[in-house]
């Protein structure tokens, strides 16, 4: 039996991937000089004032302040220190407990306060060690992977632009044209132009406009009722059709990732025999696809639901009935998962009639 | 409630209509994970220590999203065995990275929504946050070790002689086509989710340097990508769970 062994050249590609994770994370500790927010490092925190709190609902916390000396790590203050207060209360849920040797952002007007921790660090290593990876397991088509990403980010910071600076522009036209942006570039990257492509693109467009439309009839015919569209976070202009276009984007990847596995399977039985019916392909992808169906609707329920939670505690904890917390902090979430789901079930049937139709058609043709 | 109940219905009837029995076990799956969800609420709330609840429940979670999502024994064994080593490595990685990174809770930005409510709740948000993004990464982590464990056993099906250096090699092909969809239904999933805050962001004109620190984007960004990291892993843990099955069965049979 051959034994599994790393080769020289693995661990030096494994090697320089970690270090390049280490370096760039690294970086980030001497970035201040880039940054114009006044940056300081804490040197020392003294705590006074600490005071056990008891609120109206029986919870109880702690309260306290600390002073915290800081010393400048940048503009012309650098290395000078001052000492600034802050109050938190031990559950930090607005608040933050600071410590010595975190790096703090600053703004001064009348007098020194604090903006916030200095995050970037954090993010650099998330970001380059799920690029390591990337690299490092997925090989040849991780750059296809890795540009959809950021292609895809940076349409998507585009279309924000654009719903911002034209007021009169729909909302929902604008992420649905992003949506089918995002088909598009992903589909190319990671497809390739082939017959493949043009299935999926199709489906997938189909179906999120199916699942979406389904869930939008439903939701009109019934007025709304039960859906509180105002309680969405960070609203900023009318929040309907904003919820429309996240759940436009949210189903998308789910949508591309079902008719993938559906057609993948399809050609290849195609390439093993050619000479096959209509029916015979469409059971097949029906079969393929009904066995993800689940596991892909958990993939979007988990982050709907988990993106919930700190305020379905913050609520429950302020004394309110199950009921009403539900209503208030995981409607919307669940209401995002079940439409969701909808468009996933349905790819299924749209892929695999799709496919079949041109698979089977180009037999006919063939002869 | 009444368009949620309709919604429901809808899906259940198309679930059944499409997948049958597939169907009808997927819904069950999503019903009983929404409990378990509400248990971990639950116990938390009664405070409960935060990082045993939060292992036991995706425990759970796990394996309803896996043994409920097919029928043979192995492909099922090997994706849930992997899943929870997964599940170990990003819970380790979670840990350092939530206490450094401070990302609990909410921001000066969230005041709207947090008015009328008291703050001092007695509950350490610290480790809410961890809870938020081990549950976020669990749907996707199951998805992953799933499809590439039957895929392999399919392999392994069709090909019954294939040496392990050869199933090795194509864990890490399929591994990588599996992956590079799974990444986007997690990305868009998240970016969807993440579309207000975006807007929301892009509106205040923060400076760069606001939001690559801004507490809220970076945990948005974190919870992201550690997802994202998950699902990378499954492909090496996968894969090596079931070529060391395989290779043992072998050698059982020689």
């Amino acid at each position: 039996m051959q034994v599994m062994s790393f080769s020289r050249s693995k661990l030096l590609k494994w090697a320089i991937l970690l270090l390049a994770v280490i370096g760039l994370t690294a970086l980030t500790h001497f970035d201040t000089v880039f940054y114009q927010t006044p940056i300081a490092q804490v040197v020392r925190v003294k705590e006074n004032d600490s005071h056990r709190t008891r609120d109206y609902f029986a919870n109880e916390d702690r309260s306290a302040t600390q002073q915290l000396t800081v010393k400048f790590l940048n503009t012309k203050r650098k290395n000078q220190k001052i000492t600034i207060s802050n109050q938190y209360v031990a559950s930090e849920v607005l608040t933050q407990k600071y410590r010595v040797g975190q790096r703090l952002l600053l703004s001064h007007k009348k007098w020194w306060g604090i903006i916030g921790q200095k995050r970037d660090t954090f993010l650099v290593f998330t970001i380059t060690l799920m690029l390591a990876l990337t690299i490092g397991l997925t090989k040849k088509i991780s750059l296809r992977i890795i540009g959809s990403l950021g292609l895809n980010f940076i349409f998507f910071i585009l279309a924000i632009l654009l719903d911002i600076n034209f007021e009169d522009a729909p909302a929902v036209f604008i992420f649905a044209i992003l949506t089918i942006v995002f088909a598009f570039i992903t589909l190319l990257l990671v497809l390739g132009r082939r017959k493949q492509f043009v299935i999926v693109f199709l489906s997938t467009i189909l179906s999120t406009a199916a699942g979406v439309g389904i869930g939008a009839i439903t939701i009109a015919v019934n007025h709304a009722s039960g859906i509180h569209f105002e309680y969405m976070d960070f609203i900023t202009q009318f929040p309907i059709p904003l919820f429309y276009s996240e759940l436009m984007i949210g189903v998308l990847g789910a949508a591309m990732d079902e008719s993938s596995d559906i057609t993948a399977m399809m050609f290849g039985m195609q390439r093993e025999r050619a000479d096959r019916s209509f029916g015979e392909y469409f059971v097949s992808g029906m079969r393929v696809g009904r066995d993800i169906v689940g596991s892909l609707t958990n993939v979007l329920f988990m982050v709907f639901i988990a993106n919930t939670l700190p305020m379905v505690f913050l609520y429950l904890r302020n004394g309110n009935t199950w009921s009403y917390t539900i209503d208030m902090t995981m409607m919307l979430g669940l209401l995002s998962t079940v439409i969701s789901a909808i468009g996933i079930v349905l790819t299924v049937p749209i892929t695999s009639w799709l496919s079949a139709s041109l698979l089977s058609a180009e037999k006919r043709l063939a002869r | 409630m009444t368009t949620f109940v309709w919604l429901i219905i809808i899906l259940f009837l198309l679930m059944i209509l499409v997948a049958g029995k597939q169907g009808f076990k997927a819904f069950i799956g999503l019903i009983i994970n929404l409990a378990a969800i509400f248990l971990l609420i639950i116990l938390i709330n009664w405070q409960f220590n935060v990082y045993i609840v939060t292992v036991a429940i995706s425990f759970i979670i796990l394996a309803v999203s896996i043994y409920l999502s097919a029928d043979n024994q192995e492909v099922t064994n090997h994706a849930f065995v992997a899943s929870l080593i997964v599940l170990f490595a990003v819970v380790l990685l979670i840990i350092p990275i939530n206490y450094l990174a401070n990302v609990q809770g909410f921001s000066s930005e969230s005041s709207e929504e947090l008015e009328g409510l008291l703050l001092a709740v007695g509950l350490n948000f610290h480790r809410i946050a961890f809870i938020v993004t081990v549950i976020a990464s669990l749907g996707a982590i199951a998805e992953a070790s799933m499809a590439i464990s039957a895929d392999l056993h399919e392999l392994i099906e069709s090909t019954p002689d294939i040496t392990n250096a050869n199933l090795y090699k194509q864990g890490n092909i399929i591994g990588a086509q599996i992956i590079g969809t799974a990444l986007n239904t997690l990305f868009f999933g998240v970016l969807g989710e993440n579309l207000t805050l975006a807007i929301f962001y892009i509106r205040l004109h923060y400076s760069f340097a606001q939001l690559i620190n801004g507490k809220l984007l970076v945990a948005a960004i974190i919870d992201l990508f550690i997802a994202m990291i998950g699902v990378l892993l499954t492909i090496p843990v996968t894969t090596w769970i079931v070529a060391h099955v395989h290779a043992k069965k072998n050698k059982l049979q020689n």
